[in-house]
């Protein structure tokens, strides 16, 4: 008793006494750090599965850098911006559950000539593409505008991670279906709210550990190939399957998603210091909570539930790096090229307007 | 000469009074710009027909126009009123400020466009008329007989027509008549014709002012008082 050993050069987070026990769930202190610093100017690019849009609401709402790669047009009503998806990840890529879905994302950014072998689903006159089937409440028009929209948000992608300081990533499922034979991975069941279901052609995959850290592995090397600076900061969603197909009881199929997804978050922030991992998950959904930020469904995770992750989030970033000088906006060029060709329309109907006058 | 009718509106106005006159009708007319009436500023007004907060002339000139017809409104004259209110460019402005292009139109996606499907560009003219619809939906009520003239326009975009399109849909929804010339042109038709074509070549000319209300008056759009129609006819 008393000698040396590694605990007794812990801190007071390393024990479950006085790192959970004692403070109590609102009083955690230390959960998490980047191990990284960030300038306060830093630009978030959010991704992942449905908990990740908590954190790209809670960048904007504290003024934080979060890059929107494809924006809704200018005097969109917010309404219409939920309707349509936008303004919820950098890019309208909708939730991706999985990391097969991202690794085909960041292939699919590097190269949107690949979005003309994306699966697309034609029902009552509407098409859809396979990796964001609800994107549009309709639907698109054709197949050549859903292919033109896929590869606009292909496009969006790409910049938002060439724009990004960070590259954060909510991973969600381990349970997906790919095509058979092409092995693209779906966003969603086929058949469930788009799209036919086929046995023949749609593959039910319970993606297993080294399966996961391969595809995350891939889809970080393609990252970085955009952005060689890039930081990624992982979580794993704390809500649980919705259903599995498994044939797991669902409560045994999610505790084997979120494990396995913790365990590839962690091993992959250990393994390279420009990764770190957030303890969304463990805010939520582990023994001391006692379930009190999900809703009467279990489910569902409450606002407040919500607001303690994302102060969490906040209080481990280190923002004491320099600022980053930016580039200026890509959009400078075309803004300053509308405004001339406002002022000379202006200029043109006061002319008109005058002449209007005249003739009274 | 006695009043035929009515044209209030923007600056696309003079092209339609220039054609009015050339017909031999007589009008009265009130333009304003067509900022206020993209900003919405200008909205509609029991008494005088139009009003501006910010802009108290609007409703002066609108009371006075209503006063030379003998009334307090333009808009219980009881002649036809020909409307026109819709600044495509502010609202092609907006489209484009960051970054978008219609999903119609060419675009060049690694030069940056921003893609935008059919179903959000709606949305998005739909939301950008909201208060000008609300004002035509006031006007419709007090019972003129009024006909909404959509712009010509030159971007020689489909975006442009389709948003033209859209417009015609929604006053069309109101119960109102409308112009679109587009409607009007042979099919296949991209852009101005080059003789409806003012040399601003922002507007119509009075070439086009004359064709386009011959256009509205062959097709029963303006309800011209009795007997200039029967002669008309």
């Amino acid at each position: 008793m008393g000698q040396d050993n590694p605990f007794s050069r812990q801190p007071a987070t390393a024990f479950w006494r006085t790192g959970v026990a004692e403070p109590g769930l609102y009083r955690y202190e230390n959960l998490w750090q980047t191990g990284f610093s960030l300038p306060a100017n830093v630009q978030f690019a959010t991704y992942g599965s449905c908990f990740a849009q908590h954190i790209s609401r809670a960048l904007v709402s504290r003024g934080l850098g979060w890059v929107n790669a494809e924006p809704s047009p200018s005097n969109f009503p917010a309404d219409l911006e939920r309707r349509f998806n936008y303004g919820i990840y950098s890019a309208r890529t909708a939730n991706i559950y999985t990391a097969r879905a991202l690794e085909c994302w960041v292939a699919l950014a590097r190269d949107p000539a690949l979005c003309d072998g994306i699966e697309l689903w034609n029902e009552a006159g509407r098409t859809r593409d396979s990796l964001r089937p609800m994107i549009e409440p309709d639907g698109f028009d054709d197949e050549d505008e859903c292919r033109l929209m896929l590869r606009g948000t292909a496009h969006a992608f790409r910049r938002s991670v060439e724009d990004a300081d960070v590259f954060v990533f909510t991973m969600g499922l381990t349970e997906g279906f790919e095509n058979a034979e092409t092995g693209q991975p779906y966003a969603m069941c086929p058949g469930t709210l788009a799209g036919n279901y086929d046995e023949a052609r749609h593959v039910f995959r319970n993606y297993t550990y080294p399966q996961i850290m391969t595809a995350m592995q891939t889809a970080i090397a393609g990252l970085r190939a955009i952005n060689p600076g890039l930081r990624i900061i992982l979580t794993v969603s704390p809500v649980p399957l919705t259903a599995t197909a498994s044939g797991d009881h669902v409560l045994a199929a999610t505790t084997y998603s979120k494990s396995v997804l913790r365990a590839v978050a962690g091993d992959l922030a250990a393994q390279d210091d420009a990764i770190a991992y957030f303890p969304s998950y463990e805010l939520i959904a582990t023994a001391p909570t006692r379930g009190q930020f999900y809703e009467p469904n279990m489910r569902s995770v409450s606002p407040y539930g919500v607001q303690l992750v994302m102060e969490h989030f906040f209080a481990g970033l280190d923002l004491s790096a320099p600022q980053i000088k930016r580039a200026p906006s890509r959009l400078k060029a075309r803004q300053a090229a509308i405004r001339a060709e406002q002022k000379a329309e202006d200029l043109a109907c006061e002319e008109q307007a005058l002449e209007a006058q005249n003739a009274n | 000469m006695p009043t035929d009718l009515i044209i209030i509106g923007d600056s696309h106005t003079r092209a339609l009074i220039a054609g009015a006159k050339a017909l031999g009708l007589g009008v009265k007319s009130l333009t304003l710009s067509g900022t206020a009436w993209f900003e919405a500023d200008v909205e509609f007004s029991r008494e005088t027909g139009l009003a501006s907060p910010r802009r108290k002339w609007v409703g002066r000139s609108a009371a006075k126009l209503g006063a030379a017809l003998g009334h307090n409104s333009p808009f219980t004259a009881g002649l036809p009123v020909i409307l026109s209110c819709m600044n495509l460019g502010r609202m092609n402005a907006r489209f484009q400020w960051r970054g978008h292009g219609y999903a119609g139109d060419p675009l060049d996606l690694d030069a940056g466009d921003i893609p935008v499907s059919r179903a959000v560009f709606r949305a998005f003219i739909e939301s950008e008329l909201a208060r000008p619809l609300e004002l035509i939906a006031n006007v419709q009520a007090t019972g003129c007989a009024l006909t909404v003239a959509a712009p010509p326009n030159f971007a020689r975009r489909q975006g442009a027509r389709d948003a033209t399109a859209i417009f015609t849909d929604c006053i069309r929804a109101l119960g109102a008549t409308c112009f679109n010339p587009w409607e009007h042109y042979a099919p296949g038709t991209t852009d101005l014709p080059s003789d409806h074509a003012h040399r601003d070549g922002r507007h119509g000319n009075d070439a086009y002012g004359t064709w386009a209300m011959q256009t509205m008056l062959a097709n029963n759009l303006i309800a011209l008082p009795a007997p200039k129609a029967a002669k008309r006819a």
